[in-house]
């Protein structure tokens, strides 16, 4: 799933309306394009956190500069995987 | 809810918190620099950059953080208050109002002051290397809790449920924390429901950071003051318990920090503390006390008081459908109706009130600026900020006011080397003082400066054909002849003020609002101007006459006394019609002439009434009676005309038009129809 440039507050329900959709069809894990997201706040973090929680693994490719700064701030880098990677997942 | 729906309340908030900081400025230039004020204005802007990240506005967002850097310093007693800080705060104050007005609009906002803004401010916070003045050495002492260092503090943040409605903004608080200490681990707990059930836009998570070195109270403090939607604790764990990761985590999370990727952000149904907390709970996000005020939006409390005014003339139009008729019960029930109705006009008046305070506050600013422009010393003093009026008439003050204030500073106070030259204080003093007054409220501005030239008045006037003869004219007329257009006895015009395109419009905004503006000067003592002004606007106590076949409505509180054709005795006093009455000889106006009606030809009837230019008796050809009633504005054809201020529908149905007294006394006078009025 592409993520918009802002994955904050203001943005949050629509983020969450596409991940449900999507989650309906792929259950299982999800890969977000970050590439260009350049903020994202508490929500979001908020909304990776939800999925954990329901056994969905959750990775992150191509994040910006910025997105992966503030994703640090959270200690929640683990979560970027390399363009491979994440084609591995996705297949 | 959609986040849009929280748009209106933030803007106003955002409007009430550039009061509070403005109102903090001038605090601080009055010498009032205590931690009180200083944490008010703090609040104020950390309150509006709170609910700026919550709409993405990373402007205000920008200028607000500086703004709030900048007030922390002077909070810590790290810079002091200066003349630079204090025009970087006023100019703060304008760049985020400009900003605040831009959300919601489609216009793209760029104030081009912001760089320069930006660059003084961090200017202004630097602050000597001096490590002995460290921010939270003088920050609120911790109360001496010993625990703070004999054992490690687990930081806990709570994040409230409604946390992100509020303003939330972790990323800046962590970004800080991360700046002082080094982040030893960090756990995120997830409480909230499942995917499926998760309200996006809730906040159901709780942080717990190891920190080293170890946080203490004082550190808290400092990190979480004003944090909206955060609740942060220290939790202390013994030292003997500091090394076993298993005893300091939530569930069965490890704390090490020597791998990050290890560092699994903790989910489960409940946070189990298995350390020895030292609870000291910090400010929540509620910084607002909790009280019976509620906040509604102006245009309803406009429909409401236009509704009220409304049901006043259907009243007016019962009673008149009653007249004659014996019906006692429906008589009765009229009355109490009457009096309910009367009950709910006031409370839907009373309303609408607002004090003057915060628009009176607003003037210390102008007087700051026109007096530094002008390199005069001015004081300005507020009394009476308490006194209430219509929130439109208050609005629609500001820009007469605003006009009087600086006219006073630029043109009536004199450089301090003049004043001392004539034995007066160098510090000239312009004072605004409100007041009730009868039914209405009197703003008195006056300056101790050196008067109006009334010489160069009646010169001005001569020349601009405003009077063809300075004789009979008391000083008073002379003074009011300012508010004639175009003339300015101002020497030299300034950007400030002296073009002569002001005064004129201050009277006439004065007189749209149903008052009277009067001047009174002292040559070398200074010049006072009273604004005489009704509590409201809304609904219009009046006085219904008719001249011709038209009816005319006069404000009620303007009217002295009524005269009936039998009382009406008409005398020439050189040249000019006048009323005797009671040994006086009051001046007439003929209405019907005034305003080219044609007048029932019979003996008149009058009305006594005051004007700015003192009283005067309106002939006219039928005295109707009071009527309460909305005033409607005049539609674009009448708009111009400035002997109307307003039109109502009476009870019969028919339309009236709002005489503007002061408007008919000048054009009486200018025109020299009749003669001067004078008191």
């Amino acid at each position: 799933m592409k993520l918009p440039e802002k994955c904050t507050v203001v943005q949050i329900s629509q983020i969450y309306q596409q991940l449900r959709d999507i989650i309906k069809e792929s259950p299982q894990a999800i890969t977000f394009d970050a590439s260009e997201t350049f903020s994202l706040d508490i929500s979001f973090i908020q909304l990776l956190m939800a999925l954990e929680h329901e056994g969905i693994k959750v990775s992150i490719k191509s994040p910006t500069d910025s997105f992966q700064e503030a994703l640090l701030l959270y200690d929640y880098q683990s979560l970027i995987v390399s363009e491979e990677v994440a084609l591995e997942a996705s297949s | 809810m959609s986040y849009a729906d929280f748009l209106p309340a933030f803007l106003s908030e955002c409007h009430d918190n550039l009061g509070i900081f403005e109102q903090g400025i001038i605090q601080l230039t009055q010498g009032d620099c205590d931690t009180d004020t200083i944490n008010e204005i703090f609040r104020a802007i950390h309150s509006i950059k709170g609910g700026a990240g919550m709409f993405d506005e990373e402007q205000l967002v920008s200028i607000a953080h500086y703004t709030e850097t900048t007030l922390d310093k002077l909070r810590n007693q790290e810079i002091q208050v200066s003349e630079q800080l204090i025009d970087s705060f006023l100019l703060s104050r304008d760049i985020l109002e400009g900003y605040v007005n831009a959300i919601g609009t489609d216009k793209a906002f760029k104030d081009e002051r912001e760089e320069g803004l930006i660059e003084t401010l961090q200017q202004l916070c630097q602050v000597p290397t001096d490590v002995s003045v460290s921010s939270t050495s003088t920050v609120v002492s911790s109360g001496g809790n010993g625990n703070d260092y004999s054992a490690e503090n687990i930081l806990v943040i709570h994040l409230e449920k409604e946390g992100l409605l509020c303003g939330l903004r972790l990323e800046p608080i962590l970004r800080e924390i991360r700046e002082i200490f080094t982040v030893k681990s960090l756990n995120i707990e997830y409480t909230g429901p499942n995917f499926e059930n998760l309200e996006p836009t809730e906040c159901y998570l709780n942080l717990r950071i190891r920190l080293e070195p170890s946080m203490t109270e004082a550190d808290l403090e400092e990190v979480f003051s004003f944090s909206a939607g955060v609740i942060a604790e220290l939790e202390s764990i013994p030292s003997s318990e500091i090394n076993d990761p298993q005893s300091n985590a939530s569930g069965n999370q490890s704390l090490s920090a020597s791998v990050p990727e290890n560092i699994v952000n903790t989910i489960s149904e409940g946070s189990q503390k298995t350390a020895t907390a030292v609870k000291k709970p910090q400010k929540s996000s509620s910084t607002k006390s909790k009280n019976k005020l509620i906040k509604v939006n102006s245009d309803k409390l406009d429909r409401l008081v236009d509704d009220v005014g409304e049901l006043l003339t259907q009243k007016s139009q019962l009673n008149r459908l009653m007249e004659g008729n014996n019906h006692p019960e429906i008589t009765k029930i009229l009355h109490t109706f009457e009096k309910s109705l009367n009950e709910i006009r006031d409370t839907a008046l009373s309303l609408r009130l607002v004090p003057l305070d915060e628009t009176l506050t607003r003037f210390h600013r102008i007087v700051r600026e026109v007096a530094k422009s002008t390199e005069k010393d001015i004081e300005l003093v507020v009394k009476g900020g308490e006194t209430e009026l219509d929130r439109i008439t208050v609005e629609k003050l500001v820009d007469p006011l605003t006009h009087i204030i600086r006219n006073s500073c630029d043109h009536g106070i004199e450089k301090p080397g003049t004043r001392e030259a004539s034995d007066k204080p160098s510090k000239g003093c312009v004072s605004i003082k409100a007041q009730y007054k009868g039914s209405g409220v009197s703003i008195v501005i006056s300056d101790d400066g050196k008067g109006l030239d009334k010489s160069r008045i009646v010169e001005k006037a001569l020349s601009h054909g405003a009077i063809e003869s300075s004789e009979n004219l008391s000083d008073r007329d002379i003074y009011q002849l300012i508010f004639h257009p175009g003339l300015s006895t101002a020497e030299k015009v300034t950007d400030l003020s002296g073009r002569g395109v002001g005064m004129d419009v201050v009277r006439k905004n004065i007189n749209d609002l149903g008052g009277n503006i009067l001047i009174d000067s002292n040559p070398g003592r200074g010049t006072t101007l009273d604004i005489q002004l009704p509590l409201t606007t809304a609904i219009l106590e009046g006085f219904a006459v008719k001249v011709g076949n038209l009816p005319l409505i006069v404000q009620l509180d303007k009217v002295r006394e009524c005269i009936r054709r039998d009382e009406f005795k008409k005398h020439r006093v050189n040249e000019h019609k006048c009323l005797a009455l009671r040994g006086d000889y009051i001046p007439i106006i003929d209405v019907g002439e005034s305003l080219a009606l044609e007048n029932q030809d019979k003996v008149p009837e009058a009305l006594i009434v005051d004007s700015q230019y003192g009283v005067m008796a309106l002939a006219l050809d039928e005295l109707l009676g009071e009527i309460q009633t909305v005033v409607k504005p005049l539609g674009p054809l009448l708009g111009h005309n400035r002997l109307f201020s307003g039109i109502v529908r009476l009870a019969t149905g028919d339309l009236g038009f709002v005489i503007d007294l002061n408007a008919l006394a000048f054009r009486a006078n200018t025109t020299k129809n009749h003669f001067a009025v004078s008191a």
